[in-house]
């Protein structure tokens, strides 16, 4: 019973198909995956693959065309469009690899944006907070245009883990950046990931960076290995 | 291999850009602005063309030379010999008999048909001019002299049988002369009558119709060689009704063509913005290819010039289309056939596309090709500095340009971009101030109303250009509405249901207690206007020929008898715009001569150099009197009320005898009541002036259909372009909407968003069109349409709430449903 509660993610005999002018696209079948609380998993794999496909599904963005998946023990198919809404706003969050910060908003008004999605009452306070967690509290006021990539990303770091979600995903989140900077972000983004007892689940090319996973995933010609790295 | 021609790469880029929302709006932007100016010119000269050739009509002529002596035979040959339609008139005053009943009438003396309009006749006849020995009368003249048809007219020595009464007539004169029952009769017997002895009042008018170059030339050679007496005048120059309704009416037909314009290049200077910042990344790109700045100007230069080649074509076959459409609209309406319009005409469009492209694109190209690889990361585009503004500047310099030769006023051109640059930039500022401000203060009341505050300032910058677009964008339409509208009641105005139509003349001192009590008893209280006939003999006691210049002694109001008149009121249709209105009598009467006060109509007064504190001496029936000029007025020549140069303050004239005049309106009795009024007052003349104005009403009528049918088309442009806006604009939130998506927000919320942000903007931007209508109308109203400017108070409510409706409702007909999914492609792959 305790041991189901903490399954955060479990996915049954997932499968995703394109329809396309060249004619059907299937990128995996009968997928299955279950993911702890508190774990770090990697997916790796060639591009094309469907990493990403697989993702939006797994966070609930997008449906598998057959299969079934099970959020926080929630199945999203039965929920309408509102609840789905509030549920991932309240339970998923994620980090992108090109930032999506709006270029017109200050730093502490992107971090707002999901406290302000959900009507939070003191959303510019605990965006603060968050803000000083990544050791931007000094560049609050400043628009994306006025930081550098990392700090675009810390940002974007912020803005994810503001709504103490329980599952964060990232998909590449260092690719736009240099190695030594994409370290500072992983080191944060693990940091954080532990004191929040976050789920995070990221997609990534740099075997270095899987390696520091707990659980490092290869989707390949369809198929969902666990690898040992 | 074959290497590509950047002609067959512009071609794919153009398809391929098709996928782009930015680039699909210049396309349509642009053939709307290309199609609208088309057809606003192509519609608008054959219309006026129409009017024209209608006005030309009532007068019977495109071009008059009119004497009160012989004209030259030769003119008119030479002309005939041009190809110009020319023929002769003369007219005289004079009196007809018919079995011992007399009566002053206008007769004219046709040589050959009118060059232009028709003479309607009842019972109907082929012929445009009668046969020798008959004549042709107005029902006025039949009743007055109790004639009916075959009957014998006598003027002069001839006898002349009447076979067909006149329904209407072109060159019908205007003035009291006109106002005399009018017969028609053949040029040939006219000498035979004996009537154009010495001591008669004749006119003598050439009438010539033509080609407007011909016309053109004719004028110009006339006016050359034109003697003392001698007077030009056609439907331009020919000051009165027709003229001052089709004046303002196609004043009207600019302005509306030209606020369709400036719709149009909004609309292309906003989609060509957003279509050149979507291709940054592109230019960065081919940069990095090895592609150089000179073939990507080059290449996306060739890429406008095919969407406008594209757009020229499509636009001038629409603009054919719609033509064709709006003609079979008014075909009961207009006068047929429709003068068609020149080729040049149906060009205006696609030259004005092109003008607009490439002096608001380049500036952008410039822009692209000045483009850095280094956007390709930062995802910024380039400021604008000064360099990059300085084309923008000159481009504004050709659209100002361009404008003024078409609206042919400079000073009108300069004040209203003037005004649209300050009034821009404040607006800007101002609503993206007050957007913020509002939705600051509605935040807390509202679940999505600090996301609202987010969106809001994330949009700031794009406000300070979206609103004045579409602020401006309704303030045009709505001063083109409110403009037309007053036109229209000032139209009405100008001859409301009561309108005078009947004038009664040469009532004497003794009828006109009578007159009044037979009026009265038709419950006709009508005001009795003594009437002085007097000269002007001197001006501050100096003689004419002294007190003035050469060209003001030639003024026509000189050298004749004025009508002068005095009142207590200031005529109700009479503004005074110097002076004091004078009216107390005045008692003493010691001075010799005497000194009393004279109100003058403005244009005389300026024409003849006279203000206030002058002395003018008349000389009225031997009599003579000065007055100092105490009150300029203006007054409203059109009003078919009884209208005066001069009129004195009672008590100066009040020992020299008088007639009187009187005008007032009559219904469908109105047979009964002049038969009644002539046979009691047989001396009188009463004037019945109904064909006139029915004339008058039907054209006014006309112009009125024809200007909301101009407005209507404005209007429906003026809706798709804000459609095409708002669209995409509303196409640049589905990234913002993408990303709030994945935060969590639900597809409901961001719908309810992107409503509740267009509905704010709507109201900001129709609460301060409101306050830029009201401000524009002003000179409009006064300098291009002259009437009294006014405020419009329903405005300030209807146009706020109007517009936020219409953006919250182009929003929702304009949304697509987002799926996640596709929210989070849109994200991964950016
Ligand atoms: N909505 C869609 N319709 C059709 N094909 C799609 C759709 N979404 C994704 N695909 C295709 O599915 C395949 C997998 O895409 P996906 O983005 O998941 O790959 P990926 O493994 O994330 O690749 P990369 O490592 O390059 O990011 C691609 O070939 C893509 O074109
Ligand atoms: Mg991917």
């Amino acid at each position: 019973m305790n041991q189901k509660t903490d399954t955060v993610i479990s996915a049954q005999h997932l499968a995703k198909r394109f329809k396309t002018q060249a004619g059907n696209l299937e990128l995996f079948k009968d997928l299955n995956l279950e993911i702890q609380r508190g774990e770090t998993v990697a997916i790796i794999g060639p591009s094309g693959t469907g990493k990403s496909s697989l993702l939006a599904i797994l966070a609930g963005l997008d449906q598998p065309s057959t299969g079934t998946i099970l959020l926080n023990n929630t199945d999203l198919e039965g929920l309408s469009d509102k609840q789905r809404a509030a549920f991932r706003n309240q339970h998923i969050s994620f980090v992108f690899q090109a930032f999506h910060l709006l270029p017109d908003l200050t730093a502490l008004q992107n971090v707002m944006l999901p406290l302000q999605i959900r009507n939070h009452k003191n959303a510019a306070q605990e965006a603060t907070h968050w803000l000083n967690k990544v050791d931007l509290a000094e560049r609050l006021n400043h628009k994306p245009a006025e930081l550098s990539g990392g700090e675009q990303q810390r940002v974007a770091i912020a803005r994810s883990f503001a709504t103490q979600p329980t599952l964060l995903f990232a998909d590449e989140p260092t690719g736009n950046l240099d190695e030594q900077t994409g370290e500072q972000i992983i080191q944060q983004l693990f940091t954080l990931n532990k004191e929040q007892n976050t789920t995070l689940i990221l997609i990534t090319h740099d075997p270095s960076l899987a390696k520091r996973c707990q659980r490092a995933l290869k989707l390949q010609n369809g198929e969902l290995t666990e690898i040992d790295l | 291999m074959s290497i590509t021609t950047p002609l067959q790469l512009a071609a794919k880029q153009s398809i391929s850009c098709l996928k782009l929302s930015e680039w699909r709006a210049l396309i349509i932007a642009l053939l709307l602005a290309v199609t609208i100016a088309s057809l606003m010119a192509v519609l608008g000269e054959r219309i006026e063309r129409t009017l024209m050739r209608q006005g030309s009509d009532i007068l019977g002529a495109d071009l008059i030379l009119s004497s009160s002596r012989t004209l030259d035979e030769s003119t008119l040959v030479s002309a005939q010999e041009s190809g110009i339609t020319a023929s002769e008139v003369v007219q005289l005053g004079t009196m007809a008999s018919h079995d011992e009943r007399f009566l002053l009438v206008t007769i004219r003396a046709l040589q050959a048909a009118y060059p232009r309009g028709k003479i309607t006749l009842e019972p109907p006849t082929p012929l445009n001019l009668p046969k020798p020995n008959e004549v042709w009368a107005e029902q006025s003249a039949l009743d007055r002299l109790n004639l009916t048809l075959g009957d014998q007219i006598t003027l002069g020595s001839v006898s002349f049988t009447l076979t067909a009464v006149i329904q209407s007539a072109p060159d019908r004169g205007r003035g009291f002369i006109s106002f005399n029952p009018q017969l028609i009769i053949n040029r040939q017997q006219l000498e035979q009558t004996g009537l154009l002895g010495p001591g008669a009042r004749l006119s003598y008018r050439q009438l010539f119709a033509g080609t407007p170059t011909q016309i053109a030339t004719l004028r110009q050679r006339l006016e050359q060689n034109l003697k003392t007496g001698e007077k030009l005048s056609s439907i331009t120059s020919e000051e009165g009704q027709q003229n001052s309704a089709l004046n303002k009416a196609s004043s009207y037909l600019r302005l509306g063509a030209l606020f369709a314009l400036l719709i149009s290049a909004m609309t292309i200077f906003l989609s060509l913005r957003r279509f050149t910042q979507s291709q940054y990344k592109r230019a960065a790109l081919l940069k990095t290819l090895g592609v150089s700045d000179q073939q990507i100007l080059q290449l996306y230069i060739i890429q406008l010039c095919l969407a406008w080649l594209l757009c020229s074509v499509a636009g001038v076959i629409l603009t054919w289309l719609l033509e064709s459409a709006g003609l079979t609209l008014l075909q009961g309406v207009l006068p047929q056939p429709v003068p068609a319009a020149s080729i040049f005409t149906y060009l205006s469009g696609p030259l004005l596309g092109i003008t607009i492209l490439l002096c608001l694109g380049l500036p952008s190209l410039f822009k692209l090709q000045n483009s850095n690889p280094l956007q390709l990361i930062q995802d910024q585009t380039a400021p604008l500095t000064w360099g990059n503004k300085l084309p923008y500047a000159a481009a504004m310099l050709i659209l100002v340009g361009a404008t003024a030769w078409y609206l042919n006023n400079l000073l009108l051109t300069i004040s209203l971009t003037l005004c649209l640059l300050v009034v821009g930039g404040l607006l800007g500022s101002l609503g993206a101030y007050l957007s913020k401000v509002i939705s600051q203060k509605f935040a807390p009341h509202h679940p999505l109303g600090n996301l609202l505050f987010s969106r809001v300032q994330q949009q700031q910058r794009w406000y300070k250009l979206q609103i004045p677009v579409i602020c401006l964008l309704f303030s045009l339409l709505s001063i083109n509405l409110i403009a037309l509208n007053d036109l229209l009641s000032r139209w009405q105005a100008q001859l409301p249901e009561e309108t005078p139509n009947h004038f009664v003349i040469n009532i004497q001192e003794w009828e006109k207690e009578g007159v009044q009590t037979l009026l009265h008893s038709h419950q006709i209280d009508p005001q009795l206007w003594p009437i002085y006939r007097g000269r002007l003999n001197a001006i501050n006691h100096q003689p004419l020929s002294e007190a003035l210049t050469q060209k003001q002694q030639d003024h026509p109001s000189l050298n004749r008898e004025l009508n002068l008149t005095t009142t207590i009121q200031l005529p109700a249709h009479n503004t005074l715009v110097a002076g004091q209105w004078r009216a107390s009598k005045q008692t003493e009467k010691t001075d010799t001569p005497l000194t009393g006060q004279v109100s003058i109509e403005e244009k005389i007064a300026s024409e003849l150099g006279l203000t206030l504190g002058d002395i003018v001496t008349f000389n009225i029936g031997g009599i003579e009197r000065s007055a100092e000029v105490n009150s300029i007025r203006s007054v409203q020549w059109d009003s078919f009320q009884p209208n005066f140069y001069f009129i004195f303050a009672p008590g100066l004239l009040e020992d020299i005898s008088a007639s009187y005049l009187t005008s007032f309106h009559l219904g469908d009795n109105s047979a009964d009541i002049s038969r009644q009024l002539i046979e009691q007052f047989p001396t009188l003349t009463l004037i019945d002036v109904r064909q006139i104005l029915e004339q008058l009403q039907h054209l006014l009528t006309r112009l009125s259909m024809l200007s909301s049918l101009l407005m209507l088309l404005t209007t429906s442009a003026g809706l798709i372009l804000l459609y095409v806006t708002l669209t995409q604009e509303l196409e640049q939130r589905r990234y913002e909407n993408a990303l709030l998506q994945t935060l969590g927000a639900s597809q409901q919320q961001c719908k309810q968003l992107d409503r509740m942000e267009m509905g704010l903007i709507g109201m900001i931007s129709g609460f301060m069109a409101v306050i830029i209508s009201e401000l524009s109308l002003w000179p409009i109203h006064q300098q291009l349409l002259k009437l009294d400017p006014v405020v419009h108070p329903y405005l300030w409510i209807s146009l706020p709430i109007l517009s936020c409706g219409l953006f919250m409702l182009i929003s929702k007909l304009s949304h697509r449903q987002q799926s996640l999914a596709s929210s989070y492609r849109t994200l991964i792959s950016r």
